[in-house]
């Protein structure tokens, strides 16, 4: 019972974020007509201007084996050597330092009163399709066009200020994982990363606060 | 009386006939290096070192690729990699991971309950599961999450991974370091490959082949400024046998065109020339035979040493061939008689010296101890009783290389009767080796092998950089089955590593990492709960979880099969490619079985010693591998002294009983000892210190000693032979000095170490000869 509750609750949550979206992405429509002008190149240009930045985010992530999606609250940094840092607050603490080689997480369990940390490093060489993902992110977040060329076909639709980007994998590696990644901005901010998974796993990321850095 | 004089000519044809055919039908040279270091005080510890040599790295090759930027280092690799790939003698090439078969993977995943070093009846506690679920729900959620799915519903703990880790090795070593996916050192000046050579249905001289096929693949990358090294033991034992064979070819080529040159100059006769080599054929011909026939085959450096060794057996003719020049004698029949007794007393003498290699501790020394005895003995026996027949007097000429005799009986007058005086140098030359900077032996195993410091070093080198254990250092566990070596390598792991915080050494190996005990495999499969039980267990868990009821569904099933699977033993893996890893780190030796436990960065020694533990069925025993051979090294040279007195005593007698005198023999021995005493000096002054190599020359510098010495001492007795004795002893010191000398240019250390030694000594034995001559014919020619 409680349960039914909590899942209604959740998708009514839900409805409401894409009604909100939706609302968002019609109304920054209105100026549309304005600049459609708003290129690709244009986008990664605006991105890649003060590409260095930290944001809050609000993931919801659902998945295959879970029984209700899972939200997770944090921040996000992107440094200007393409390092990204992903710090997951609630409901845990999960701190991953993210690079072209190597994913970290540190990791603290708070079991009863006392508290562990555990660090593993995972060498991304292992996992080339993980390798690939996490570069066509930090590609994106950089503003950096070639390499997104060569990992995804992109759709870019909306207006300057409230446009859409659709990255769909060409990539082999890719696509056995990835099905489409959703990103909505405003010029040079991305305020939302949906992401697809070739098993129907969902991970829909909100990003707000963003501060330069 | 014709008949008699046959006699012996048709015994030593015979001898010598017999000698070939078991040349012809069983000859074989082994380069095992193991031969020439001593043999261990134990069965195991032989067993032990050549098991570590033999197992499981023999068929690698390690490389390294320096000398340019990382980028360029990396291409390099990889196009090396890839070439290598396809060469059918090599099964694989590894440069940026370690990665398991499919088939290893799956049976690692289906026996992870027996293999995991998890404590599994936390594991399978209510809270250690809630806990196992959480991690993968952190797992599901991080940017891992494509991992994770893989083994999430089988394996929530996290088993898979974890032995997967440790069998790739990447579980616990820092290194090597990895860049754009490629092994590289630490500092990134060196790019790292490991190629996995086919280990059956290879045999040596083709594995030198594929190591030849990885430099020539390598310089067809044009590599520009940068190079290949290779190490590992097929890369070493290629380079030792290039290294021997090619030096022995140019060395020879050199050695013997300089005698040939000198001899045809002394003697101004071709004939003379090849006749002079005869005894010397002739004794390495029965020396080969009588090695195979007693040891079964004869090692590499036995040949080559023992044909230089063997080569004091030209000095037989050449006093002969002095002598027959003199017109003095009727015959060639009465030259020979004359100066045979002398010639006797000189190879028994010489034989007694080196009778005293055959009764060290070293195989190869034996070897070449039994070797020198045959070869001089049949070298004697021919110039005694062939050569006679075969030469006469007119074919001599007394006055070659005139210019040199005159040179030496120059020098010769003038240091006649002098020695007494120069026994004031040896108390000098002693202060000084006692009070030298540099030690007076050098008791380093390492000393010993033919590769260089160099090359030791660069094996070192790259085995530290890509995290390879190499060598030294380990704790032996034995016991009277596998169970109990595993076992007590489960039980001393505690221990071990709370030395490691302490401190005492970094990491280590052990075979119970990879297949624990039975014991142990039973203690975790009976901690698994029954179905029920882990059923509720598992729904406890869950309570509160995101996860969905049932999708851990193939997890209990998995661990609940695992409980009635068979358990591991050693043996059901011996033909596995699994156990063909296991194999150097436990296996069967004299009925017990040993599980050595490799040690890394040990800084701590006398921490780790206070593990060892001698109980009824375990021992273990910290060794130094190298700290071990060291002291059974010292301890043979140490047997050896005693064995030199008596052989300098057993001398004595010898040569008092064939002068039936006291005093004279000290007239013969007291040259070779003052020329002992020199080179010794020598040596110590050029700052090199005495390696059991040093010390095997200078037995063969008493026996040259001896041999000139005896004909020196002929001089006191004969003057009228003076100007033929004379010059029988210059020509074949300086043959002796050319033959050895040319062996201070080799790079292999044992060889240069002879040469340097013999060289220096044996003009070291002509001088105080010399001196130590009492009277001198003035009435020459």
């Amino acid at each position: 019972m409680k349960l039914c509750r909590k899942i209604l609750l959740d998708t009514t949550t839900r409805y409401f974020q894409s009604v909100f979206f939706a609302l968002l992405l019609s109304s920054s429509g209105a100026g549309a007509a304005s600049d459609e002008s708003f290129s690709f190149d244009a986008l990664m240009a605006a991105l890649g201007t003060n590409s260095a930045f930290s944001s809050q985010f609000v993931e919801t992530r659902s998945s295959i084996f879970l029984s209700k999606p899972i939200e997770l609250y944090g921040t996000i940094i992107f440094d200007a050597d393409h390092a990204m840092e992903k710090i997951i607050e609630k409901p845990f603490f999960e701190h991953f330092i993210i690079n072209s080689e190597f994913i970290v997480v540190h990791r603290k369990n708070v079991d009863g009163k006392s508290e562990t940390t555990k660090t593993i490093q995972y060498s991304l060489v292992k996992y080339p399709f993980l390798a690939k993902a996490i570069s066509g992110v930090s590609n994106l977040f950089a503003g950096d066009r070639v390499l997104l060329d060569e990992l995804y076909h992109s759709t870019l639709s909306g207006t300057k200020n409230s446009w859409k980007l659709v990255l769909e994998p060409k990539d082999v590696d890719l696509s056995d994982f990835i099905s489409s990644i959703i990103v909505y901005g405003s010029t040079g901010k991305i305020q939302r990363i949906h992401t697809l998974e070739a098993d129907g796993d969902e991970s829909d990321m909100i990003l707000s606060d963003r501060k330069v850095s | 009386m014709t008949n008699s004089r046959n006699l012996p000519v048709i015994g030593i044809c015979l001898f010598l006939a017999t000698c070939i055919f078991v040349l012809v039908s069983r000859f074989s040279v082994t380069t095992d290096l193991g031969l020439f270091l001593p043999q261990g005080q134990s069965v195991m510890e032989q067993a032990l070192m050549s098991q570590l040599n033999k197992g499981a790295s023999s068929n690698l090759v390690f490389a390294a690729i320096s000398g340019e930027k990382p980028e360029e280092l990396a291409k390099l690799n990889r196009g090396l990699t890839s070439l290598l790939s396809e060469d059918k003698a090599i099964v694989q090439v590894l440069n940026g991971e370690i990665k398991l078969s499919e088939s290893d993977r799956d049976w690692v995943m289906n026996n992870r309950y027996h293999l995991t070093p998890s404590n599994l009846e936390k594991r399978f506690s209510v809270d250690g599961l809630k806990s196992s679920f959480d991690d993968r729900l952190r797992g599901l959620t991080s940017p891992l999450a494509s991992l994770e799915k893989k083994f999430l519903t089988r394996d929530p703990g996290g088993e898979i991974l974890q032995l997967l880790d440790r069998w790739q090795g990447s579980a616990n070593s820092e290194v090597p370091v990895s860049r754009d996916g490629i092994w590289f050192s630490a500092d990134g000046s060196r790019s790292l490959l490991i190629i996995e050579l086919k280990s059956t249905g290879l045999e040596i001289s083709s594995r030198q082949m594929v190591v030849r096929r990885i430099y020539q693949t390598f310089e067809g990358l044009n590599p520009e400024n940068s190079e290949l090294v290779l190490s590992g033991p097929s890369v070493f034992s290629m380079e030792t046998r290039d290294v021997i064979t090619s030096e022995a070819k140019i060395l020879t080529l050199v050695a013997s065109t300089l005698v040939i040159l000198f001899l045809l100059g002394a003697f101004h006769s071709v004939r003379l020339l090849l006749l002079t080599l005869v005894p010397l054929i002739g004794g390495v011909v029965a020396a080969c035979a009588v090695v195979i026939l007693v040891f079964g085959n004869i090692h590499g450096i036995t040949l080559a040493f023992g044909v230089t060794l063997t080569g004091v057996a030209v000095d037989y003719p050449i006093h002969f061939f002095s002598h027959l020049g003199s017109k003095k004698y009727a015959s060639s029949e009465d030259t020979i008689r004359t100066i045979w007794p002398t010639l006797r007393l000189g190879v028994l003498s010489t034989i007694v010296a080196y009778l005293i290699l055959t009764l060290s501790e070293f195989t190869g020394l034996q070897q070449l101890g039994l070797f020198t005895v045959v070869g001089l003995i049949t070298a004697a026996a021919i110039t005694r009783w062939v050569l006679p027949r075969l030469v006469s007097a007119k074919l001599i000429t007394s006055d070659g290389l005139l210019f040199i005799h005159k040179a030496f009986r120059f020098c010769g007058t003038r240091l006649a009767g002098k020695g007494v005086y120069l026994l004031v140098v040896i108390p000098l030359v002693m202060a000084s080796v006692y009070f030298s900077d540099t030690p007076l032996r050098n008791l380093d195993v390492d000393s010993l092998s033919p590769i260089g410091q160099e090359r030791r070093n660069d094996d070192r080198q790259i085995r530290a950089d890509l995290g390879f254990w190499y060598g030294g250092k380990l704790m032996l566990v034995i016991g009277a089955d596998s169970e109990a070596a595993l076992r007590a390598s489960e039980d001393i792991r505690e221990k071990l590593d709370t030395l490691i915080e302490q401190g005492a050494f970094q990491r280590y190996d052990m075979a119970a990492n990879y297949v624990p005990s039975l014991h142990q495999q039973k203690q975790q499969l009976a901690a698994i709960p029954d179905e029920k039980t882990l059923r509720s267990r598992v729904d406890e868990a869950l309570i509160d979880s995101p996860f969905k009821k049932g999708i851990f569904e193939p997890f209990i099933n998995q661990a609940i099969a695992a409980k009635t699977n068979p358990l591991l033993s050693v043996v059901s893996l011996q033909n596995s490619q699994m156990g063909e890893r296991l194999k150097a780190m436990l296996f069967e030796q004299d009925g017990l079985w040993i599980a050595p436990i490799l040690l890394h960065g040990v800084t701590d020694e006398f921490a780790l010693q206070s593990l060892n533990q001698t109980e009824s069925n375990v021992q273990v025993i910290y060794m130094n591998i190298k700290a071990e051979a060291t002291r059974i090294l010292s301890d043979s040279i140490a047997n050896i002294v005693p064995l030199l007195l008596t052989g300098i005593v057993a001398i004595y007698i010898f040569l008092a009983i064939g002068f039936k005198s006291f005093v004279r023999p000290i007239r013969v021995l007291m040259p070779t000892f003052c020329a002992v005493a020199v080179t010794l000096g020598f040596l110590n002054a050029l700052g090199i210190s005495l390696t059991l190599m040093h010390l095997v020359s200078l037995l063969l510098i008493v026996g040259l000693g001896l041999d000139y010495a005896l004909f020196y001492d002929r001089l006191n007795h004969n003057s009228d032979e003076w100007e033929s004795t004379f010059k029988a002893l210059w020509v074949s010191s300086i043959t002796t000095v050319f033959v050895f000398g040319i062996l201070c240019f080799s790079s292999t250390p044992p060889l240069q170490a002879i040469g340097v030694t013999v060289g220096i000594g044996a003009l070291m034995c002509l001088f105080f000869g010399a001196c130590w001559t009492r009277t001198i014919n003035t009435d020459t020619t």
